[in-house]
């Protein structure tokens, strides 16, 4: 029989829950990466440099925006699979409009298309209530192919001075020793936190995942929190293809197509965030992206090829899930 | 061995197809089953009768191996028999029907009935011939006229009710659990399901019965076994037995004619909530009624009355064909919980694990999940005063659990209850809805959540409860309704109200 709360210890146990309360779930993949800090700075003198560190931090930091976004969809109990072709189109339309009308449009219309395709996906998920992930296999798909008709194909290079340095600088740019992605990615991550934890939108989140049913039932308005949760996940999605493309200062039809967006997947189940819905959150995700950042470095740096690389990350994935299956069982 | 039944010797072992021995079983927070003997004899059908909660579908799960008893031995023929699983149960020749029937709807009725034991050619491949032909001679047997290759999906529930049985004729079944059977049934179809059960025993099937319609049971059945908050109070000759004796033992009779009604503690106030003729297709159909400030009103009747349905309607859940609902005097529309709650109503659901909760987050995330505006200031969530809230609502409620943070998931049943109760009183709703509020609750918590219900209604509320729960229905209700195949069919003010007068309104549409 559990005992009452009573009213001395509530006051402590508030301030302590609220400053210190440690999420179980952290502790799998903390401890993973500990583990692996340990490892790779033995077997390679270079793993723990300032510059390989600083550039797993620059190199990962669209991984940690996209990953942040896609927490949201899977907090709900679904997923979105266009973020990879929300980059690639982000990037060609970015470029193509910066070609003629300089950075400032081709921001605004690059983020813009971004945002444009993420409302359509949360409409037809939350008014038109498809299945999240029909819609963003749909749209996967759509949007891939507007990016290759766009661009006719090739990637858009060329583009002017000075408007290219300023695209640069926030793919590949530093302010002082950090790398200017690496702060954009810590900003939304803080936002997405602070959005998921502290506002009602947040909670509703949590509540549609938990039970959709139940949310209905307690007046929350599912179908809005459906259409923000695709926004927040796409809208993410727009920015992590501006600086991608900034990076490659170039406008490039493929530059989602690759396996970025299972590694976005992948790294929130990593962090622990459980694929049903209404468990998890956006630190978990941060873990998750580092987990496989630095995994990936430092087999890199080992000269282990890509394709054995591949079969790790996988195992990585099965491995934390069931980690933390056994871990709810004993609860 | 024909002939009627009733005529066994007790020493006669042969004749005892099933035999439970002190049989435990526990829940946490609930006691399901405390020591409860049963026993089934060849050819008998054999009444198994209770309140909501008094332990009859536990026993039924336990016999079928869905759950494993704490304690106590089950005996097939006089032989001692472990049930781990509803296989062996199978094996056993058990073969329980649920109320919701477990067909699988997208096949035909040939291919239900063989499921899972299909007829193969030699080449492995399905005997279709053969199929078809067995299958006619089970639906034959159960005097059905439904066509071997219909879809389920396209039969009534009564027809699907059918296969069922032919299904379980189809693997020699010794043992057949009925689980209210007729609750959706038409009286012709319940008639003809009536004559089948006598042919069925007449050919040496024994059947155990569960049905809350009392009228069905003396014409039916040969004996009764009366199940209350988890005990068996005793097996009788049905011929022993006439309805008031049934009734009382099924309620606790003492306790009744301890407390008659009329429990008028606070003067009525304005009206909160009417309903004036609300009607929706098959569901229920002219319904009104008033729910004033102050009251309990108690609304009875059977399962498939239509009474969840109205409480729904009510919410917005559901929208009514005919007919308006008027929130303080004035007409509004509910077309979504939403509006509902916008118009101070709150629905505290039978199926609180699925409506009422979200088992996976936290305590104090549920109590405040309809009320969240509160706690919001310039956009952000004020946790410390969210969390200040949960306690006052945990320690007001007397909700035992270590930790707000608590999945609440983990509370027993009456916690579980109570904690769907502070989520709504939490926000300003004054009109309460509560379906079957005590229902998988001990009790222990039952009384806590009765006086829980009266507070809120002294407090200046209305309460709306549906039960049907006699006992409940006479301890807490100011006012009953007794609701009859969709009907409002009487009216009870509950003082000195006779039980007897209250069962025959609710099984037969009126008071004797």
């Amino acid at each position: 029989m559990t005992g009452w709360v009573t009213d001395s210890t509530i006051g402590r146990r508030r301030r302590s829950a609220l400053l210190g309360r440690v999420d179980p779930a952290t502790v799998g993949p903390s401890i993973a990466l500990v583990v692996m800090f340990a490892v790779f700075s033995i077997l390679s003198p270079y793993f723990l440099t300032r510059n390989n560190l600083t550039n797993v931090l620059m190199q990962s930091a669209p991984l940690l925006i996209l990953a942040t976004g896609q927490t949201y969809a899977l907090l709900m109990g679904g997923l979105d699979l266009s973020q990879g072709s929300i980059i690639s189109l982000v990037s060609v339309v970015t470029a193509g409009v910066l070609l003629r009308h300089g950075i400032v449009l081709g921001a605004v219309a690059g983020l813009g298309t971004g945002f444009v395709i993420s409302l359509v996906n949360g409409l037809l998920i939350g008014r038109a209530r498809i299945q999240p992930f029909i819609v963003t296999l749909g749209t996967l798909y759509m949007v891939a192919g507007a990016a290759m008709v766009y661009s006719g194909g090739s990637s858009i290079f060329g583009l002017p001075k000075p408007d290219v340095d300023y695209f640069f600088w926030f793919g590949g740019g530093f302010i002082g020793p950090i790398p200017v992605p690496t702060l954009i990615a810590i900003a939304l991550i803080a936002i997405a936190h602070v959005i998921l934890t502290r506002t009602r939108f947040g909670r509703h989140v949590y509540a549609v995942g938990g039970s959709e049913t139940v949310a209905v039932m307690s007046g929350v308005d599912v179908g809005r929190v459906k259409i923000l949760i695709y926004i927040v996940s796409g809208g993410y999605a727009s920015i992590a293809g501006f600086l991608m493309s900034g990076r490659v200062i170039s406008g490039q039809p493929l530059l989602g197509a690759g396996d970025i967006l299972l590694q976005s997947i992948g790294a929130v189940i990593i962090g622990g965030t459980s694929v049903f819905g209404g468990q998890g959150g956006v630190l978990r995700t941060v873990l998750g992206v580092l987990v496989v950042a630095f995994m990936v470095n430092g087999l890199n740096l080992l000269a282990i090829d890509t394709f054995a690389q591949q079969v790790i990350v996988g195992a990585i994935i099965i491995l934390s899930v069931w980690v933390n299956s056994l871990r709810r069982r004993r609860m | 061995m024909t002939g009627a039944v009733g005529h066994w010797s007790t020493d006669d072992k042969q004749a005892r197809i099933l035999q439970v021995l002190g049989l435990c079983k526990t829940f946490p927070g609930v006691v399901a089953l405390d020591n409860v003997d049963f026993e089934l004899r060849r050819g008998e059908v054999h009444a198994l009768l209770g309140a909501n909660g008094a332990g009859k579908s536990t026993l039924i799960k336990i016999i079928a191996g869905l759950y494993q008893a704490d304690a106590g031995e089950i005996r097939i023929n006089g032989r001692h028999v472990a049930i781990r699983d509803t296989q062996t149960a199978k094996d056993l020749g058990i073969c329980v029907i649920y109320q919701d029937l477990a067909l699988a709807p997208n096949l035909s009725v040939a291919e239900n009935l063989f499921l899972g034991r299909e007829l193969l050619t030699p080449l492995g491949l399905i005997d279709w011939r053969r199929t078809k032909a067995k299958a006619q001679r089970l639906l034959d047997r159960v005097g059905a006229d439904i066509a071997t290759e219909a879809m389920v999906s396209n039969l009534s529930i009564a027809r699907r009710q059918l296969v069922e049985i032919a299904k379980a004729l189809g693997v020699d079944a010794k043992l057949l659990i009925l689980d209210e059977p007729t609750a959706s049934l038409s009286r012709g179809e319940a008639e003809k399901l009536f004559a089948l059960v006598r042919r069925l025993a007449q050919s040496g099937v024994g059947i155990v019965y569960v049905s809350h319609r009392l009228e069905e049971i003396a014409p039916l059945v040969d004996r009764v076994t009366v199940l209350r908050d988890g005990k068996s109070v005793g097996t009788y000759p049905v011929k022993q037995l006439d309805r008031e004796k049934i009734v009382a033992l099924i309620t606790g009779h003492e306790r009744i004619w301890a407390q008659p009604g009329g429990k008028r503690e606070t003067a009525l106030g304005e009206p909160l909530l009417e309903l004036r003729h609300l009607g929706r297709n098959e569901e229920f159909h002219d319904i009104s009624l008033t729910l004033r400030r102050g009251e309990i009103l108690v609304l009875t009747g059977l399962v498939g009355a239509g009474r969840t349905e109205l409480l729904e309607t009510v919410f917005g859940v559901r929208i009514a064909d005919t007919g308006e609902i008027h929130v303080g005097g004035r007409p509004v529309t509910l077309s979504s919980p939403r509006d509902a709650i916008r118009s101070g109503i709150a629905l505290i659901p039978e199926d609180r694990r699925r409506q009422g909760l979200a088992v996976v987050m936290p305590v104090f995330e549920n109590i405040t999940l309809a009320s969240l505006a509160r706690f919001v200031h310039r956009g952000v969530l004020r946790l410390g005063q969210e969390l200040q809230h949960a306690h006052r609502m945990l320690k007001a409620l007397a909700i035992k659990t270590s930790s707000p943070f608590r999945p609440a998931g983990s509370l027993s049943g009456g916690n579980q209850q109570k904690l769907v109760v502070a989520k709504w009183l939490s926000t300003s709703a004054d009109i309460f809805l509560l379906d079957e509020p005590t229902q998988g609750v001990d009790v222990g918590a039952k009384e806590e959540i009765y006086r829980l219900i009266r507070d809120i209604a002294a407090s200046g509320k209305g309460v709306l409860v549906v039960s049907s729960d006699l006992e409940e229905v006479l301890e807490i209700g100011h006012r009953i309704l007794a609701i009859h195949q969709g009907r409002i069919v009487e009216e009870f003010v509950n003082r000195d109200l006779e039980p007897s007068r209250l069962m025959d309104a609710i099984t037969h549409g009126r008071a004797v």
